[in-house]
Parts: structure tokens; C-alpha cells; sequence
């Protein structure tokens, strides 16, 4: 399976994961949810990994304490600015819809009520006949009712398809109601024909949703912008920032070969200068220089940090290969639980809670008395240090 | 097929090990914990906007005074401790009984002026990025509060591996 990026994978199973359990009710609630991922954004893997952070500030932290538990800022923003971004039409689509109407059909398709199920969206330049069955009147009523919210607060690109192309229309059958020009996924959950059948795995629309709604927030996080500056300037172009990005990597790289800071920063600025003789608008480097030190955290990156983002030359599936070859090669490392674990958390990139209640990690963890007896709590805490120790014997293996 | 290199494995290891999320979500009775002491959201109140206003209302800062520095009798079996900050402001006093972990913070001589009515946190970025343990202080600069002695709580207090940092939450 050819995997995204591997924190938003993980991000994703969690938050299907809790869908899941309110797709099931008659009524979805959205504060409860949202509650729940600004908690799992808040541990600590989130926070290292997809999160923005600041490494100058470390010694004097803000955080939200609610019943003696943290909630990490940036996972509150990452909530609210990021995740419940209304999402604006690419060019690229024409008249196709954005992922969140996509999403949108695709839960209503998995609707218990099968009259759902030939749910489509499409833009219609005519008013469509507004035929209204008793089943699709309450969930037409908030459409309805967020395209009145919207009001005409588009993209121009939007603004442009609809003109050529009508607006975006939900048809159920005979039934039809307008949909929102831009959605969000707080919208998506508004709507839910409830009950809804559960996703076993992430829908490919989640995932692609989430992906979307995080690339500007993962560009400005891996070129050390803060996106709470960053986000909704339009200053750097994602082209631009794709550029930085670049620029960093090559930065680190000279670090890495011993080049001194300073002449490293004008040699990368130099080599990566093309269009018009400018790189990301700049076409002097005093200028750059000044930008890079007073707007990006670099100052305080790039120290032995690696960067995950970094992996792009590595591919998914030669990642796989390696550590499967490395778990067949080294069988007096792992006992039966140990290699599960390996294969399901580290290979697949399963979540830790489905993991436990997997069938056959309980059948192994049974079956061996050392954890057998372990509350919860500690038996994670034991694999954990397990597999960091393994972590550590995959490293060195390298060189072997 | 040849192995990765070192460098690529210590990328792998980044984003494959590093990324492993080791603390499973709150139960939903904990969650509801949560949800009780939330502001409500009005009427026709964007999700959004609920939550902005929810995080204006219950954001604090942590500024840490200083780190715990003295331990006594800290070992696995340990009942009761008694911990001193590095300036000798604050003595930390901990004891454990049926289950629970009762805290108490006394503010010490001159300190108690600076720490009467503060709201005092400890914490530790050892593990436990995720709790704080909240005590406020009266008058007299001493506040008691009791933990259920669950995983975290018992390695923030008694962990002689844990460098517990204490500070006033404003």
C-alpha cells in the first residue's frame, strides 16, 4: 500500500477511528469530537511530528490545562485553523468539486438508509427542480443553511467555475439542494445522514482531505514559519514555500558537510536563484539574509535534528522492504509479540489503539507470561522500550 | 535488494519509530471530564469560534520558578517525600495513602508573599509533556491537593528518574 505521509496515516486512522464511533449514534457530536483530536494532537508523537514548534521558546510555554490534562496550543490552532479550514477550489478542477464535497457523497453513500446510497455532486448551471423527500428535507435545511452562511465569501476561482459552470448541487435520486461554493469538514459532519455504516480503514477522501487541508501548514512547519503568522498570508506562494523548503534541505546538507553557517546560506540562496534572478522574491541575498533570520525559527533547528520531511527520497515501498528483510534477518531480536508489534506499529503503521485490540496481538500477548500478567499501561510501556532498543540495533545494522 | 544506509535508516527511524503515538486516547469518561468544565457554546455559535473562545478562556502560561531538586527517600517503595525547590521557596510534601497522592506546597520565609493565592503547577517535560499537577495556595502561601496515583501521577511524584519542574500558572 502505497502510504502518504506517515503521521498524517496515523492521524487519520485515529480520527476514523473516532468518526466511527459517531457514525453510529443518531446524532453526531461535533464538540465531544473535536475535543477528542485536539487531545490526541496533544500527545506527544503529534507534537513532535506534525505540529509546528517553536525551539526558541521552550522555557516558557503557554498550554490549556482542563481537568488536570495539557492540551498543546499548537493543537488547538492545528484544530481551528488548519483541520476546519474551508477548503477553496484548485483551478485544475474546473468543474469538479473540492475533497470536501467528495467527502461529503462518499459518507452519505455509506449511509444505514440506502436512499443515500446513489447520492452525487455536480455543478448545474440551471436552478434545479427542488423535489424534497421527507428523508432529505432535514439534511437539505442545513445546506441549505451553510450556503446562506457563506453567502458569496469564495475563492475567485470558485467565483469564475460557477459562472461557466452553475453551482454545486447534491442530487439524491429526485431530490436536489445547493451546496456550498467552499465546505469544511465541520460542515461534512453537520450534514451526516445518521446513522452511517463504520469505515474499518480510512477513507481515501479522509485521507486525501487531511493531506490537502495540511499542506501549507506542513510547508510552513518544515521551512521553520510560524504558521500562526503564515497561514493565511499570501506573502509566500506554496510554490514558494516548496522553494524554501528546497532551500532548506540543501542548507542542512552543507551544514552537515562542514560549511560554515553563514556561507552556506548564501551558497544555497546563490545555487537555487533561477526565475528573473530571484529566489522566492528576493534577489539579493542581504535581504533574504534578513528575512531568513527574522521571520523562520531556523536559529534554533537543525541542530542533530532530522527531518522527517526530508525522507521524500526515500520510497514507501523500500522502506517497507528494509525493515521486513531486517525483521527476517534478525529473528533472535523479536519474540513472537515483539515481532507483531513491528510488523503492525513500525511496517503498517497501524495506531496503537486498534493495535490492542487486534485478535492476534492478544492471542500473542497471552501466550507469553512475561506480558501476560502487565496492566495496560505497562505492557505499552514495555514494548515501547523494546522496540526502542530494536530501533537502535536497526540504526547500527546499517553498517554491518 | 541492498540496505538502507545509515542516513536513510535514521530517517526511517524518524518517521516510522518517532511517529509511533505510545499514549492512548482518553476514555470517554475522562473525555466527559473534560467537556464538563468547557465553556458552553451559544447558539448558532461556530465550532470554530467555540473553540477559540474556549482556548482564550482556559489558556494559561506556565512560567517554571525553578526545578525540584531535592529528594527524600525517593525509591520505588517510597510513602512520603518531602522536596525542595533550588532557591528553598517552595518544600514540595508528598505522601501516599490508599491509592492516592496527597500534595502539599508550602511557600517558605520571604517566599510566602510571592506565592499567596498563585496557582502553583508542577510538571516535568520527562515523559509527562501532557500533565500538569495544579495546587492553589491560600493566604499563607500553602495548598494541598490529592492525585489519584494512576501511571503518570506516581512518576511525576515519586520517579527518582523524573526532574519535576514546579511554577506558577497564571
Amino acid at each position: 500500500m502505497n502510504k502518504p505521509s506517515t503521521i498524517i496515516y496515523r492521524f487519520c486512522q485515529q480520527v476514523n477511528a473516532i468518526f466511527n464511533t459517531q457514525f453510529v449514534s443518531s446524532m453526531f457530536d461535533d464538540e465531544r469530537t473535536w475535543l477528542a483530536l485536539i487531545e490526541i494532537l496533544s500527545h506527544p508523537s503529534y507534537v513532535e511530528h506534525l505540529l509546528f514548534r517553536n525551539y526558541g521558546d521552550s522555557n516558557n510555554y503557554e498550554f490549556i490545562c482542563i481537568a488536570g490534562k495539557r492540551y498543546h496550543p499548537e493543537a488547538w490552532t492545528y484544530v481551528t485553523e488548519v483541520l476546519m479550514r474551508k477548503l477553496t477550489l484548485a483551478n485544475k478542477l474546473e468543474d469538479k468539486p473540492t475533497s470536501t464535497h467528495d467527502l461529503l457523497v462518499f459518507y452519505f453513500r455509506s449511509s444505514l438508509d440506502q436512499r443515500w446510497h446513489v447520492s452525487t455532486v455536480k455543478r448545474a448551471l440551471h436552478a434545479q427542480t427542488a423535489q424534497r423527500d421527507v428523508f432529505f428535507q432535514p439534511i437539505a435545511t442545513i445546506l441549505q443553511e451553510q450556503c446562506r452562511k457563506l453567502g458569496n465569501q469564495y475563492g475567485e476561482i470558485s467565483k469564475r467555475r460557477r459562472l461557466q459552470f452553475g453551482a454545486f448541487w447534491l442530487v439524491t435520486g429526485e431530490n436536489r439542494v445547493e451546496l456550498a461554493e467552499e465546505m469544511a469538514l465541520p460542515d461534512v459532519l453537520q450534514a451526516l445522514p445518521l446513522p452511517l455504516a463504520a469505515q474499518p480503514v480510512v477513507p481515501q477522501g479522509l485521507l486525501r482531505l487531511i493531506e490537502t487541508l495540511n499542506e501549507r501548514y506542513g510547508l510552513l512547519r518544515s521551512c521553520g514559519l510560524p504558521p500562526q503568522h503564515w497561514l493565511n498570508r499570501n506573502d509566500l506562494s506554496m510554490a514558494q514555500l516548496k522553494q524554501l523548503k528546497t532551500f532548506q534541505q540543501m542548507f542542512r546538507q552543507q551544514l552537515e558537510s562542514g560549511v560554515e553557517r553563514d556561507t552556506a546560506l548564501r551558497v544555497c540562496f546563490e545555487n537555487l536563484k533561477v526565475d528573473e534572478n530571484t529566489f522566492i522574491g528576493f534577489s539579493r541575498f542581504e535581504d533574504f539574509y534578513r528575512f531568513y533570520y527574522a521571520e523562520t525559527t531556523v536559529g534554533f533547528q537543525y541542530s542533530d535534528q532530522l527531518d522527517p520531511d526530508a525522507l521524500d527520497d526515500i520510497g514507501e515501498q523500500q522502506t517497507d522492504d528494509d525493515l521486513r528483510n531486517f525483521l527476517t534477518d534478525n529473528p533472535q531480536l523479536f519474540n513472537p509479540l515483539t515481532a507483531y508489534v513491528f510488523e503492525r506499529l513500525v511496517i503498517d503503521g497501524i495506531v496503537l489503539s486498534r493495535l490492542i485490540k487486534d485478535t492476534c496481538f492478544n492471542e500473542r500477548k497471552t501466550l507469553l507470561p512475561e506480558y501476560a500478567a502487565l496492566s495496560e499501561g505497562k505492557l505499552l510501556k514495555t514494548l515501547q522500550q523494546q522496540l526502542n532498543e530494536i530501533r537502535e540495533i536497526y540504526i547500527a545494522d546499517a553498517d554491518l | 535488494m541492498n540496505k538502507l544506509n545509515r542516513r536513510q535508516r535514521q530517517l526511517v527511524v524518524s518517521r516510522r519509530f518517532d511517529s509511533i503515538d505510545w499514549q492512548l486516547p482518553l476514555t470517554p469518561e475522562a473525555l466527559e471530564e473534560v467537556y464538563a468544565q468547557l465553556p458552553k457554546r451559544y447558539a448558532d455559535e461556530e465550532m470554530a469560534a467555540w473553540l477559540r473562545r474556549v482556548r482564550q478562556n482556559l489558556s494559561q502560561r506556565f512560567t517554571p520558578t525553578t526545578t525540584i531538586i531535592r529528594r527524600a527517600a525517593a525509591s520505588g517503595a517510597v510513602t512520603s517525600a518531602v522536596l525542595y525547590t533550588q532557591d528553598e521557596a517552595l518544600r514540595v510534601a508528598i505522601d501516599v495513602q490508599s491509592g492516592q497522592i496527597i500534595v502539599t506546597v508550602t511557600a517558605l520565609g520571604l517566599a510566602i508573599d510571592r506565592y499567596a493565592h498563585r496557582r502553583i503547577g508542577i510538571t516535568s517535560r520527562q515523559g509527562l509533556e501532557d500533565y500538569i499537577a495544579v495546587i492553589d495556595l491560600n493566604d499563607e502561601g500553602e495548598g494541598t491537593a490529592i492525585f489519584e496515583a494512576d501511571d503518570v501521577v506516581r512518576q511525576l511524584f515519586l520517579d527518582p528518574g523524573i526532574s519535576p519542574l514546579i511554577g506558577t500558572v497564571d
